[in-house]
Order: structure tokens, then C-alpha cells, then sequence
């Protein structure tokens, strides 16, 4: 059984009158989190579907490079696990096995890239019908943990927005799936939509020969997770409202809108499969004012393993007439809301600057820029000095380029969610 | 294993109260009997009046008399089961009139019924098949599945909550709702408006009945 941890980091002292209580929740799997540590690897099913349309063909070293992504990811597929390759098109095809899954040995793994070698690009790009054969692939295997990998270079033309939003929703909660871009030509946003739904990541690979090593990366990290589902359950108190729910670390993903209600008080939000790892959670609860000296407990946060509460966190209200207390600022609190405020800051900025509203533009970059160099973001940092011009970045004082390269934007943009943990002194 | 909030709610968790969050003071459980000094069937104390058993003045809304340890709200809960509210609930005409629902029909054939208020929360909905909650079930169609709540007080007094049902709940042919998520005092004899035509009238037993 994993063994997980919850800290609660947050200031419950309230001035009199105030509502609005927030938290920082740290929730830590330990070791036993890690696939095979307890009772034997957990039973998985991987499903990789890589995108063959035609503009997978120019240049031709995208196709191959997926090629050999996909084979990478067969090569890091443990024994046992059930497997399938899709390609992807305007339609779904299954590339190996032709029916159901296969069960991962080296037999498999030699006949799955055999199989993968002869893909070639035509047609065009229909992801929803890629997810719903991956849904039916799930559907047939008895396993605990479902995880896919999509890679895609276009956007998605050969469908609605309704038609995906329709498959989105029925394979929810069904299996995760990271998302991959390679090149410029897709679109972050749908793409960010599908990996969002799905639990999984999205990240841009600029170049398609370091695809293999992506590929290769994701599929260990999936295999190793040792822990099928996990939901976050929070309670709250008659009265209050839970004004969001949001993973800030090691991405930002707001969760309010997955609530899923246990009773009229309670209710799961849905994170996923877990490793050894840990994340933390900005929680928000809007709670009714008290007199001095009260206390309440806004929020009871606990853990849903596989079906069994586990591990609860008290998020707390005290109102007190004490303004040194009271206005006390959590550096947890803070530096997420700072880092929520920074993705915001870069996606809202981008957009600025591709609507042409350069003054939106500098303003919002350099906002950004400002609140990486706060919070410690240099990898951020780096990604947008490849967009603006850095003249002060204490004051957030920047100048747009002249000239971007996509590739740039598009990092910037993807990667805008991914935040950096506060900085605690060591214990 | 059970505690008692200070608002008087029986909340499953002994930490704080599962409902409305109170902090729930460390208290010996179960609570220790009350004595046979008082008769458990006086009147309802004020809040802080002073300890029916040692006549020290009571701290605020504290649960245990500071000089003896008389429970308050336990000796309320025995006071209120013993004072016996009761609430009836049926069909009101005049309410339904009042509402002018013209694409319902007044159920002629529904008679009232009155139940006992047992609990120190009573849930008022409508009921999903094979469920048991909420504790009054309405089949009225403009009733919220959780639409609102009778709760009492630590003591022993009831009061109206509605839940943020979406067509609001009214006090004595009043014409604006109450507002939603706050508690509203009941008194003996005070009727209760919810949905299309249903009248919920809570009092002390021998009025109700």
C-alpha cells in the first residue's frame, strides 16, 4: 500500500469580517508509491497513437523521427504490459496488434516496430476519432492503469470543436494521455484542451529527433506509477463556497471544475495516477464571517487511494482583532498566486501580441517577466528573453522583439503552466 | 463515535463539526449524565442564562458550566425531545394560489402529514429513487433535491436554513425568500413555504399534532 502525506501550509488568522480563506496543500507519495514496491507492478495498459496525416510527410524527417519515438516507447513498454500502436488520420487505424492489445514481450515489442516501420503519412487529422479507438482498446483490457501518448504536428481539421469536446468527455476518467507537438503547425490550446481532460502533460518537441528520448521518458514515468487513482476530497462547511481548486506545482491545472460531489458538502476532484512524487494544491474557500476569537474549520482536505480515505488535511479560519496576525502573508500562498498569476501573464500577453496590441503585449510579457525573476523561474525567464528584450527585470521592464521565431512563441506558451516549488529552508 | 457542536449539530467528527465547521472543544465522551437536581422538563434557558444546577453564570455559549460541568447542550437535547416540536407538512392551497403555477395541478388527494422533529438536522427534498435522504421527502415538483434544512439550535429552539434551492423558501405568506445558507428562527406555530403548494408547519407537539 503507498503511503501518502498531506501539509497544509497557510496564515488562519482572519480579520474580522474577512471571508476568503486560502491554502497551500502539499501532498507527498512516499516510497511505497513506486511501482513493484508493494505488492508486485501494478497491471498497466499503454496506448500510443502517433499522428501519420500528410503534412507528417514535409519534411520527411518528422515521420521518421516519429518512427522512431514510437519505437522507443514499444522499447521502454515492460513485459506484461497490454499495448497497442494507432495511427492517426482523418480516421483511426491500428497499426499493431490489428485487433485488441497485445501483451508486452520481446516477441511483441519486435513485431509491433516491424509494424511501425511501415507507416506512411496521408489523409488528414481527426483527433477525437484517434481517442475514442484508444477509449475502446482501454475498454476490453482488465488493468489498473490506462495511460496513452499523442503526438500530433497539425491541428485538428477534420473534425468539429463539438465532435472532440463529445469524445473528450467519454474518455474522461477512462485513461490519461500526455500530449506531444512537434513543429509549429499545431495548436496549443486544443492540444493543451485534450492533455487537460485526459490528466496528462503537453509540451512542445521543437525538433523531431528529440522525440525518441521524450517518448522513451514518458512511458517509463507512466510505467513506474505506482498508484492507479487518486482523488483530492474536500469538505466544506455549510455555507461556504469553494471559490477553486488548483494543482500549482509542478504545473498549473485548475481542478474546480472536475469536482465530482460526494454529498452536499464534499466532493473529489480527480488527479490521476501517481509515482513517488509530490504536488501541491492552491485551495480557496469562501467561508461565512465569525466574531473574534472564533474558529472554524474551512476545509477538510483528504485523499481518495483507490477507493479508500486516506490522510487528511485541516485548512483553518481563527478571526482575530490582532492585525499583526491577521495580516501575515503565507510565503506559500504567496508564491503561487504569484506563479498562477505568471502563466496567466504569458498566455494573456502572447495573445496580446498576436492580435497585434503591442502595448497589451509589453505590459503583460513584462509583468510576466517581473514575476519569474520574483519566483525563481529561470527556465521561464530564459523562454521569454527569447520573446521580449529584458531592460529591468525588477520592474518588469521590457521591449518586444522585432522578430520571434514560432518555435519560441509556442514554447513560451506551452510551457507557461509549468511552475517552480517555493523555496523552504531545509528542516 | 459521535460530539455535539456548540451550534448543536451531531457531527461524526470529534475535531470540528461536520456540518457548520465549528471547533468542538475536547469534551469527555459520552457527555456525563445530567443530576436529578433539575427537572429536565423546565423551560428553555436563554442563552447564557446562569447553570440550572449551580447557579454560576454561564461563559457565553460554552457547552460545560465552568464551576460544576453541567452539560448545556446535552440537558437542551433532553429538553427538546422531551418538548416534543413537531412539524406538519401537506398541501396548502392558498400558498399553491399564491404561487400560480399554472402549469401544475393541485394534488387533491395528498393529505398532510405530521411527523416528530427527532433529529437536530431534517433535511427537506426530493427524494432519488432507493434513497433515504433527505430525512422530509416532497413530491413536489418545485422542490430542490436538497432544498432546505430544519436545524436546532444548542437551545433546543428550531430555525429554517435553505440549502440554495433554485425556487427559494418563504416564511408565513411572506413574498420574499429567505436568504439562502443562513439560518432563520422559527416559532411555535410559523409556517414554512417550499415548491408549488407544500406548507411545512413546525411548533411544539400538542399544537402540530
Amino acid at each position: 500500500m503507498s503511503r501518502f502525506t498531506a501539509d497544509v501550509y497557510q496564515n488562519e488568522f482572519l480579520p474580522l469580517g474577512a471571508t476568503e480563506v486560502d491554502a497551500v496543500v502539499t501532498v507527498t507519495a512516499l516510497d511505497g508509491a513506486a511501482a513493484g514496491a508493494a505488492a508486485g507492478p501494478i497491471r498497466a495498459a499503454e496506448v500510443v497513437i502517433v499522428d501519420t496525416s500528410g503534412s507528417m510527410a514535409v519534411p520527411p524527417t518528422k515521420l521518421k523521427a516519429a518512427r522512431q519515438a514510437t519505437a522507443a516507447a514499444v522499447d521502454a513498454i515492460r513485459d506484461g504490459v497490454e499495448f497497442a500502436i494507432v495511427a492517426g488520420t482523418d480516421r483511426a487505424t491500428p497499426v499493431f496488434p490489428a485487433h485488441g492489445l497485445a501483451t508486452a514481450s520481446a516477441e511483441t515489442r519486435a513485431q509491433a516496430k516491424a509494424a511501425i516501420e511501415e507507416l506512411e503519412a496521408a489523409g488528414g487529422t481527426a483527433i477525437g476519432s484517434w481517442l475514442e479507438l484508444a477509449r475502446e482498446l482501454f475498454a476490453g483490457a482488465s488493468v489498473d492503469l490506462r495511460h496513452a501518448i499523442l503526438v500530433t504536428d497539425g491541428q485538428n481539421q477534420h473534425e468539429t470543436p463539438e465532435e472532440l469536446e463529445r469524445v473528450l468527455a467519454a474518455c474522461k476518467g477512462r485513461f490519461q494521455c500526455d500530449c506531444r507537438g512537434v513543429g509549429t503547425d499545431w495548436e496549443v490550446a486544443e492540444l493543451r484542451r485534450v492533455a487537460s481532460a485526459l490528466l496528462g502533460s503537453v509540451d512542445i518537441v521543437p525538433r523531431p529527433e528529440e522525440l525518441a528520448a521524450d517518448f522513451r521518458a514518458m512511458t517509463e514515468r507512466a510505467m513506474a506509477r505506482g498508484t492507479a487513482d487518486v482523488a483530492l476530497r474536500l469538505w466544506s462547511p455549510q455555507g461556504a463556497t469553494v471559490a477553486f481548486v488548483k494543482q500549482v506545482a509542478p504545473t498549473i491545472e485548475d481542478l474546480t471544475e472536475r469536482a465530482v460531489a460526494v454529498d452536499v458538502l464534499t466532493a473529489d476532484y480527480p488527479t490521476g495516477a501517481w509515482g513517488q512524487e509530490a504536488r501541491d494544491y492552491h485551495v480557496r474557500i469562501h467561508v461565512t464571517a465569525r466574531e473574534a476569537g472564533d474558529e472554524v474549520l474551512a476545509g477538510r482536505l483528504g485523499l481518495v487511494v483507490d477507493g479508500a480515505l486516506i490522510t487528511q488535511a485541516l485548512v483553518r479560519a481563527i478571526w482575530t482583532e490582532d492585525a499583526e496576525l491577521s495580516t501575515r502573508i503565507n510565503p506559500e500562498v504567496a508564491h503561487y498566486t504569484g506563479q498562477a498569476e505568471l502563466a496567466e501573464a504569458i498566455q494573456e500577453g502572447l495573445e496580446a501580441r498576436r492580435t497585434g496590441d503591442e502595448a497589451g503585449a509589453t505590459f503583460k510579457l513584462g509583468r510576466a517577466v517581473q514575476l519569474a525573476a520574483e519566483g525563481g523561474n529561470e527556465g521561464t525567464l530564459q523562454l521569454l528573453g527569447r520573446v521580449v528584450d529584458v531592460d529591468d527585470p525588477a520592474t518588469g521592464t521590457v521591449r518586444l522583439k522585432r522578430h520571434v521565431e514560432d518555435v519560441d512563441e509556442m514554447s513560451l506558451d506551452t510551457r507557461s503552466t509549468k511552475t517552480v516549488r517555493v523555496q523552504r529552508p531545509a528542516s | 463515535m459521535t460530539a455535539t457542536c456548540p451550534a448543536g449539530h451531531v457531527s461524526a467528527t470529534t475535531d470540528y463539526c461536520d456540518q457548520c465547521g465549528a471547533r468542538i472543544e475536547a469534551a469527555p465522551d459520552p457527555p456525563p449524565p445530567v443530576t436529578s437536581t433539575t427537572s429536565p422538563a423546565t423551560s428553555p434557558s436563554p442563552v447564557s442564562a446562569p447553570c440550572p444546577q449551580c447557579g454560576a453564570p454561564r461563559a457565553g455559549r460554552d457547552r460545560f458550566c465552568e464551576s460544576c460541568g453541567f452539560d448545556f447542550v446535552a440537558a437542551a437535547e433532553l429538553e427538546a425531545d422531551a418538548g416534543g416540536w413537531a412539524a406538519t407538512i401537506g398541501p396548502d392551497r392558498e400558498y399553491f394560489a399564491r404561487m400560480a403555477a399554472e402549469e401544475l395541478a393541485f394534488p387533491d388527494d395528498e393529505r398532510a402529514r405530521t411527523i416528530t422533529l427527532d433529529a437536530p438536522r431534517l433535511r427537506i427534498g426530493r427524494r432519488r429513487a432507493g434513497d433515504d435522504v433527505p430525512e422530509i421527502a416532497l413530491g413536489d415538483p418545485a422542490v430542490s433535491r436538497l432544498h432546505a434544512s430544519l436545524v436546532r439550535d444548542d437551545d433546543g429552539a428550531w430555525a429554517v436554513v435553505d440549502e440554495g434551492s433554485s425556487n427559494g423558501t418563504t416564511i408565513n405568506g411572506a413574498s420574499d425568500p429567505i436568504p439562502p445558507h443562513v439560518e432563520v428562527r422559527l416559532a411555535d406555530g410559523d409556517r414554512v413555504h417550499v415548491g408549488a403548494w407544500t406548507t411545512i408547519t413546525v411548533g411544539l407537539r400538542s399544537r402540530a399534532a
